[in-house]
């Protein structure tokens, strides 16, 4: 649905992306994570139609964004990260005026324009004017104005940004909606517990190279470090502590918690951490749980962007 | 009161932080670079010519140019003075940056003192620098240093006066332009105000001369004291001189600044009981059921007595309809949302239009009967059309960009023509009042007899094509341009230029101010056709060639300016392709 090709933007002396390549299947909920000017933004203007690249190719829907963008405008809804707003104009006016632009009939308009409020739940403010909406309320206006024209192709340029936490939440709940009618939805953001939930597919960008891009589990598999594990134990934790410490195969030994948790890296001479659990045992611990070290997208994001992976 | 301290309590701090806001600002320099120029630029002609002269007429001349200097400085620092402080205080305000400073331990009188020397600072910085320009006329003779510097003084009181007034303004009232528009206002009415009393009769003097109370009560009549003291009478015997108009002005100038300190904690509260926003919306109302002939709904908001139930008015839809949405969003957004106050800027003119007559009347009786002034007058009536068309067209499409609005229209396929198309509709609806105003005026005469009815034709043939040629050109400057003040002053910048092409491009009837001078012609006879014309000329046919070239030249105009928009319309309204 979404395929750019050694996708390249330079400004001047500042590369924003370079030969960025990424696929993005119908119904994927793609989420791009990045430090700042990482080039999410630039990536998705292309993609939207909004910035000629400087060099590579980029296809939405199957049509190029060179030569092909008319094409693109009406497959494709288009959030920015920040959102226009008229004075004087209400939510329903709102719609309406951008179901005109995207030519939608009378009869059509008003069917969809029903249908879009109802699914972001604004319809109890079709007639407060769009500038005295709360942003949650706002952003839920803008994907009500993306949807009008039934788009296969969102491009949400971080949507959630500066919300809070209950606006969050209802922006989550209904990007889930959108996923479930199949949208192929590529949405940028700093939340990234949120996008883990969302989305299926990450892409990470750092200084305009695409660092990782895959499914979320894949990312968390090469990122999870295989030689720390994590064990718990009922009582002495310092002295399990010092008894692993003081094996050869083990690098480290850290008490985590008071109920005993300790998380333990092993050398890389050792074949695997079965050691560990056995050893503990037969110093007489009560070993209660053993479990590898859990990993977020956030710790993903970490190690990725510093260059631990990629 | 805390921070009315010295030290703190003149606003160091503050006055060092927006100094260096300024001096990092290219305005900065712009306006100083335009106030020096302009000054050189309009006393370069009064300048001798000739070397050959007598010493006596190069000291007159001298004398001449120092005293157009300063009515010239006067009028740039009415100008300046509300332009530069304006936004002093009413930017902390909408930043909501106000009631952080005013949790500083600076206090009010800090914040404020601090804006106003920095303001100040920048003005006496202008008259500074008109300084080495003013020295140089003691070479011509005919003044002396003590003129100079007695006009300097004269100015400096002046300024004080308008930056201070400007920071009142700014701390009381709610935005940028009413700050603006009331510092103008009161300003000019300061400066005119003897010459106000004497047309209304307030004042009786012998003809030619003034009361001195003009003098020391208008900076302008100060400066003509300096060169013309015979021309003021004393009406009292109390000893007075020119030193009574900077003393008041830079008192009053100081005590605003005081004043402003002492409400500005209470600024948020004074805006809102000064807001006239429930009249005004309620006018607005009123206006746009009349615009759509809607008389039931008219008589039932009277009813209501829309005043009072302003906050419980029932939110009217507009629907876009079959209409170009944006047509729609101009005529039914812009007008009575962002633009709304067009309506009141027309209702004012045609206020002004009436009340010129009436002021004509009073002070020169015969004029009215004279066609001399009627094309003044509908020359400067379709000036003002030119001007504002200009701009309000050249900021429709930076303010969009501005908002974030035209990115999202950006991002729809939208096409060229529909945009330009509702944008120039939506726009000449909005100001199909003020295109009214020449017609007004010349219906008006030509009934009175005054002017020949066939002026009311060149007006119709003429003044459409100019709007849509002007509307067009603004909405191309304000696709090429980032903001909204660089559109404007591109559009000012074009608007100028063509006012000078007829001169050098024998492009008469391109102009419209131009053309309209000379086709206003006397009932009595067709006096500038006929001597186009020649003697035994068909004055019929010449009017009719005009008239073809005149819509000719406007409507190429305006091809050739939409094929420019259309050539690049993806760019600049942000698309890739």
């Amino acid at each position: 649905m979404i395929e750019t090709r050694y996708l390249s933007k330079v400004y001047n002396d500042l590369v924003a992306l370079d030969k960025l390549s990424l696929t993005i299947d119908r119904g994927d909920i793609y989420g791009f994570i990045g430090p700042n000017g990482a080039g999410k933004t630039t990536t998705i203007k292309i993609l939207a139609t909004l910035l000629r690249p400087t060099s590579g190719q980029a296809f939405v829907c199957g049509y190029s964004v060179n030569g092909e963008a008319k094409q693109i405008r009406r497959k494709i809804g288009y959030v920015p990260d920040e959102f226009g707003i008229y004075e004087d104009m209400t939510v329903l006016e709102y719609l309406e005026f951008f179901a005109a632009l995207y030519e939608l009939g009378l009869a059509e308009r008003k069917r969809v324009i029903r249908d879009v409020l109802e699914l972001t739940d604004l319809s109890y403010k079709e007639n407060a004017q769009v500038d005295s909406l709360s942003r949650g309320m706002r952003q839920r206006l803008a994907l009500a104005r993306v949807l009008l024209h039934d788009p296969e192709v969102l491009l949400l340029d971080e949507p959630a940004s500066g919300l809070d936490p209950r606006a969050r939440i209802e922006i989550r709940e209904l990007l889930k909606e959108l996923r479930n009618m199949g949208k192929t939805i590529l949405i940028s953001s700093h939340i990234l517990s949120e996008l883990r939930e969302l989305c299926n597919k990450v892409g990470i960008i750092e200084k305009g190279k695409l660092l990782f891009s895959g499914p979320i589990e894949e990312i968390l598999e090469q990122v999870r470090a295989h030689d720390v594990i994590q064990v718990q134990v009922r009582e002495a934790p310092e002295q399990a502590r010092q008894l692993l410490i003081d094996h050869d195969l083990v690098k480290r030994a850290e008490v985590l918690s008071e109920d005993g948790w300790l998380e333990v890296q092993i050398d890389d001479a050792a074949e695997d951490h079965s050691f560990v659990p056995a050893l503990l045992v037969e110093h007489r611990f009560r070993l209660l749980r053993v479990r590898e070290q859990e990993i977020d997208l956030e710790d993903a994001f970490m190690k990725v962007t510093k260059g631990v992976v990629g | 009161m805390s921070g009315f301290a010295f030290g703190g309590g003149f606003g160091v701090p503050v006055f060092v932080r927006e100094l260096l806001a300024q001096a990092r600002r290219t305005r900065t320099y712009a306006l100083q670079t335009v106030f020096l120029g302009l000054l050189v630029l309009a006393l370069i002609p009064l300048w001798p010519a000739s070397s050959a002269a007598s010493g006596a007429a190069i000291a007159d001349q001298g004398r001449l140019i120092f005293e157009w200097g300063g009515y010239l400085q006067v009028l740039l620092l009415t100008l300046l003075a509300p332009a530069v402080t304006a936004n002093a205080i009413v930017e902390e305000k909408e930043k909501n940056t106000l009631d952080l400073l005013l949790l500083t331990s600076a206090g009010p009188f800090a914040i404020v003192w601090g804006k106003f020397f920095s303001r100040l600072f920048g003005l006496a910085f202008l008259l500074f620098l008109s300084l080495p320009i003013l020295f140089a006329l003691l070479t011509l003779g005919g003044i002396g240093s003590d003129a100079i510097l007695v006009e300097f003084v004269i100015l400096i009181a002046y300024s004080i006066l308008g930056a201070g007034l400007g920071i009142f303004l700014s701390t009381i009232l709610p935005g940028v332009t009413q700050a603006l528009i009331t510092g103008y206002v009161l300003l000019s009415a300061l400066l005119a105000a003897p010459a106000i009393a004497i047309g209304l009769g307030f004042w009786q003097t012998r003809a030619g001369t003034f009361p001195l109370l003009a003098a020391e009560l208008s900076p302008l009549y100060d400066v003509v004291y300096l060169f013309q003291t015979s021309k003021f009478v004393a009406t009292e015997s109390f000893p007075r001189s020119w030193w009574v108009a900077p003393l008041w002005t830079s008192v009053a100038g100081l005590a605003l600044v005081m004043l402003s300190g002492a409400v500005l904690p209470l600024a948020h509260r004074i805006e809102r009981a000064l807001s006239l926003r429930r009249f005004l919306d309620a006018f607005d109302r009123v206006v746009f059921l009349l615009l759509r002939f809607r008389w039931r709904a008219l008589l039932r908001l009277l009813r209501q007595r829309p005043l009072e139930s302003d906050d419980a008015a029932p939110v009217e839809h507009r629907h876009v309809g079959t209409q170009n949405p944006i047509y729609w969003m101009e005529t039914c957004v812009n007008t009575i949302g962002r633009n709304r106050y067009w309506w009141r800027v027309n209702l004012a003119l045609l206020v002004a239009l009436l009340a010129s007559y009436l002021l004509f009347h009073a002070l020169l009786p015969d004029s009215l009967a004279d066609v001399t002034l009627h094309r003044y007058m509908v020359a400067t009536l379709t000036g003002i059309l030119v001007l504002l068309s200009t701009v309000i067209a050249a900021t429709t499409v930076s303010r969009e960009r501005e908002d974030g609005t035209l990115v999202l229209m950006a991002s729809t396929p939208l096409d060229c023509r529909t945009y330009v198309q509702g944008k120039v509709r939506g726009i000449a609806r909005n100001i199909v009042f003020l295109s009214a105003l020449p017609f007004i005026h010349a219906a008006i005469w030509i009934l009175a007899g005054v002017i020949h009815p066939l002026t009311f034709v060149y007006l119709l043939v003429s003044i459409p094509f100019a709007v849509v040629a002007q509307i067009t050109q603004g909405i191309f400057v304000s696709l090429m341009q980032p903001t909204t003040p660089r559109a404007i002053i591109a559009a000012l910048i074009l608007i100028s230029f063509q006012a000078v092409l007829p001169f050098v491009c024998c492009l008469p009837t391109f102009n419209l101010p131009l053309t309209s001078y000379y086709l206003v012609e006397p009932a009595s006879g067709l006096g500038s056709l006929q001597q186009i014309a020649g003697a035994q000329g068909n004055y019929l046919a010449v009017l009719f060639v005009a008239l073809l070239f005149s819509a000719g030249t406007q409507v190429g105009y305006t091809l050739v300016v939409y094929s420019l928009i259309r050539s690049g319309f993806d760019r600049y309204i942000g698309r890739a392709y």
